[in-house]
């Protein structure tokens, strides 16, 4: 089983949005696909109407002693399910702080999970935590989305420079541009002049998008409901890089 | 967590929702098309017509979210001018809702849905009192477990030698080679039965007539062959390279050569006087009260005792068996599984059912696992028989001989991996449970 991290330092970048969509662009060209929302906030998991989980398993989960396929749901979609979100997730830090091995109990969640799956697709909380660090180790391919701003350039050599520094180096990260509006000079200007050593950047870019914001309406993936969007022909080009990366 | 499928009657979708609490959604409207009759259905596709539609739908929760699927499916069976029509749900359950599906399945359970584990299509077919077995060679005994058994087995005969004269027309007009098939199905069963029970009739015409049985099974086995070979040709090219597809032709040519000849041989047979003074003998053997010593035994406790030796016999054979065991070996233990497979299916009436069709279903399952081993083995054999009997008078046999080869490897890597599934069976087959549940059968 693959596992394609979608990560960001910062919120409110359409992390969770290019979770879902990848996720349904995975499941659509017929690879078995879970998507694990690691975000309180489970907004993936609201994207695909399952409820949330209120019963603190991840305590138990990264002491492997919760049964973590009881907890996955079907989606709506074929070869698509969900591992939906714990309010338990806000502790993790806490949970994985009390683990010997932290990295590895990340590791080792992801290796609890027995259906077969060709790849599990984590939708990683914002910020540099100990669970986003193990979600870093354990992926074969980080998928960042940036905004095309000076600030998210800035970060993102933040996260290249930790990633180095702590070490992390089995996984291929694959940035790409979100919520992109090329009428703006500042959009354009940074994307034509990005340019990353250590990290590939990625040629599709996701637009700025009402059909992303419809989402919510929707609760499912672009690709769903407005399958010819730009927002949906995005994802479906970002998928293809990241399938040759993988 | 599988789907279940349940036969309906007066099934409403209103009723579904109330019962539920969740709503339906229609996702697919069906048409009413004909469908072709599965397999085991074959003999009736003459007599027997099937239409289905397929609608299917979601139900959803107060979120939004499907929880359950549902496939409503109405066939109608004709057949001669009658209509029977019938009405399935087949709920799928997904992933993580096994709570809904409850509640969904006893949505339909309240309703009359009746769970059934045949397919829709074979359900309806059968409720319609169409049996395609009725057509085939299995006979039963009658419930009659006090009765002699040379008398149970005469009836059996019977039976047997009129299905394999029903069939007889069939044979001649070659039209389909599963008439002959049948036929060949009829005298084996007859056979077995009859060598079975040895020593139920009188030893001399007991011989004289298991002799004729042979003979006859005998004389027509040629034609089942190259009508399966012929029927697997088609399989064949399919496995060979595309440039080697059409280099198998000259076989087929010759497999069709000889097949006619062959049938000729058989309607001789069959238009033959010898064959028609054999029927009559037969006949009037069977229509006589004779007994041998073991004539007036009750039919169960002598059934019983043809079934512990069957079994038996299987049990120390298939004890001989390891990996380097020959062919022959394991094909011992497959014409023993058939007898075994007759008597039970001879005598299930009188035995509880319960036990019976367990164990009959293990030896079925053995039993196809043993068929696919030997017919890999021979196969393999009467391909480069049959390849040099093709290639005599050709000029260029290159070709021919290269696919003949790709394929016999082919085959036989079939036939090692088929190999080892049939010990682990066998071995499963021999085990203390199986015995047990047979000890149980016939106590």
């Amino acid at each position: 089983m693959k596992i394609l991290a979608v990560y960001s330092i910062k919120g409110g970048v359409g992390k969770t949005a290019a979770a879902v969509n990848l996720a349904y662009c995975a499941a659509q060209s017929g690879m078995k696909t879970l998507l694990w929302d690691f975000d309180p906030q489970a907004a993936s998991t609201f994207y695909f109407r399952v409820k949330p989980k209120l019963n603190k398993s991840m305590k138990k989960a990264v002491k492997g002693k919760s049964d973590l396929d009881a907890e996955i749901k079907a989606t709506d979609f074929d070869n698509l399910d969900i591992l939906p979100a714990d309010f338990s997730c806000r502790n993790m830090d806490l949970f994985l702080d009390s683990a010997d091995k932290p990295k590895k109990a990340v590791r080792d969640m992801f290796k609890s999970i027995s259906g077969d799956y060709d790849i599990a697709i984590a939708d990683a909380p914002p910020g540099i935590t100990l669970l986003s660090e193990g979600i870093m180790s354990a992926a074969d391919v980080l998928a960042v989305p940036l905004i095309p701003t000076t600030l998210s350039l800035r970060t993102c050599e933040m996260l290249l420079n930790f990633m180095k520094d702590n070490k992390i180096k089995d996984v291929k990260t694959a940035l790409f541009f979100s919520m992109a509006d090329r009428r703006k000079k500042i959009h354009r200007d940074v994307m034509d002049g990005a340019e990353f050593e250590k990290a590939k950047l990625l040629e599709n870019y996701v637009p700025y998008s009402a059909d992303v914001e419809k989402m919510g309406l929707h609760r499912e993936p672009v690709g769903a409901f407005s399958p010819k969007s730009k927002a949906a022909v995005s994802y479906g080009g970002i998928w293809r890089e990241i399938v040759n990366i993988l | 967590m599988k789907k279940r499928i349940f036969a309906l009657k007066n099934f409403s979708l209103n009723a579904l929702e109330a019962f539920a609490g969740f709503t339906l959604r229609q996702n697919i409207t069906g048409v009413m098309k004909k469908v072709e009759l599965p397999d085991e259905l074959f003999p009736l596709r003459d007599r027997v017509e099937c239409l289905l539609r397929k609608d299917s739908f979601s139900l959803i929760n107060e979120d939004g979210k499907t929880v359950c699927r549902l496939n409503l499916t109405e066939i109608e069976v004709c057949s001669a001018g009658s209509v029977f029509n019938f009405s399935f749900a087949e709920l799928i359950p997904l992933k993580g809702y096994f709570g809904e599906f409850c509640i969904v399945q006893a949505a339909v359970e309240d309703q009359g849905g009746k769970e059934t584990k045949k397919l829709p299509v074979i359900y309806s077919v059968r409720k319609a009192g169409f049996r395609s077995d009725a057509g085939k060679g299995t006979v039963e005994a009658d419930k009659t477990p006090d009765a002699p058994a040379a008398d149970v087995i005469r009836n059996i005969l019977i039976r047997l030698i009129n299905i394999a004269e029903a069939k007889e027309h069939g044979v001649l007009e070659d039209t389909d080679p599963e008439f002959l098939h049948d036929f060949r199905v009829a005298l084996r069963r007859s056979r077995s039965a009859f060598s079975m029970f040895k020593g139920a009739f009188p030893p001399e015409e007991h011989e004289y007539f298991r002799q004729k049985l042979s003979h006859l099974f005998a004389r027509t086995s040629l034609a089942r062959d190259l009508d399966v070979y012929i029927k697997i040709m088609g399989q064949y090219r399919a496995v060979l390279p595309d440039s080697m597809q059409d280099d198998l032709e000259p076989v087929e040519k010759y497999l069709t050569a000889m097949k006619k000849k062959e049938h000729e041989k058989i309607v001789g047979l069959i238009n033959s006087e010898e064959y028609s003074l054999f029927k009559n003998e037969w006949r009037n053997f069977l229509g006589r009260a004779v007994y041998g010593e073991k004539g007036m035994q009750r039919v169960r406790d002598a059934a019983s005792e043809v079934i512990k030796n069957a079994y038996a016999k299987i049990v120390k054979d298939g004890r001989k068996l390891d990996n380097s065991s020959p062919a022959s070996d394991i094909h011992k233990v497959r014409i023993g599984c058939k007898k075994l497979r007759y008597a039970l299916e001879f005598f299930r009436p009188i035995f509880p059912s319960k036990q019976a069709d367990a164990v009959t279903k293990k030896l079925k399952t053995l039993q196809d696992s043993l068929g696919a081993h030997q017919d890999y083995e021979v196969q393999r054999e009467k391909l480069l028989r049959y390849t040099e009997e093709a290639a005599k008078g050709m000029k260029d046999k290159v070709n021919l001989s290269l696919a003949s080869g790709y394929l016999a490897r082919y085959l036989d890597e079939l036939k090692c991996s088929e190999r080892e599934r049939c010990l682990e069976m066998i071995d499963s087959f021999i085990s203390d449970k199986v015995r047990a549940q047979i000890k149980e059968m016939i106590k």
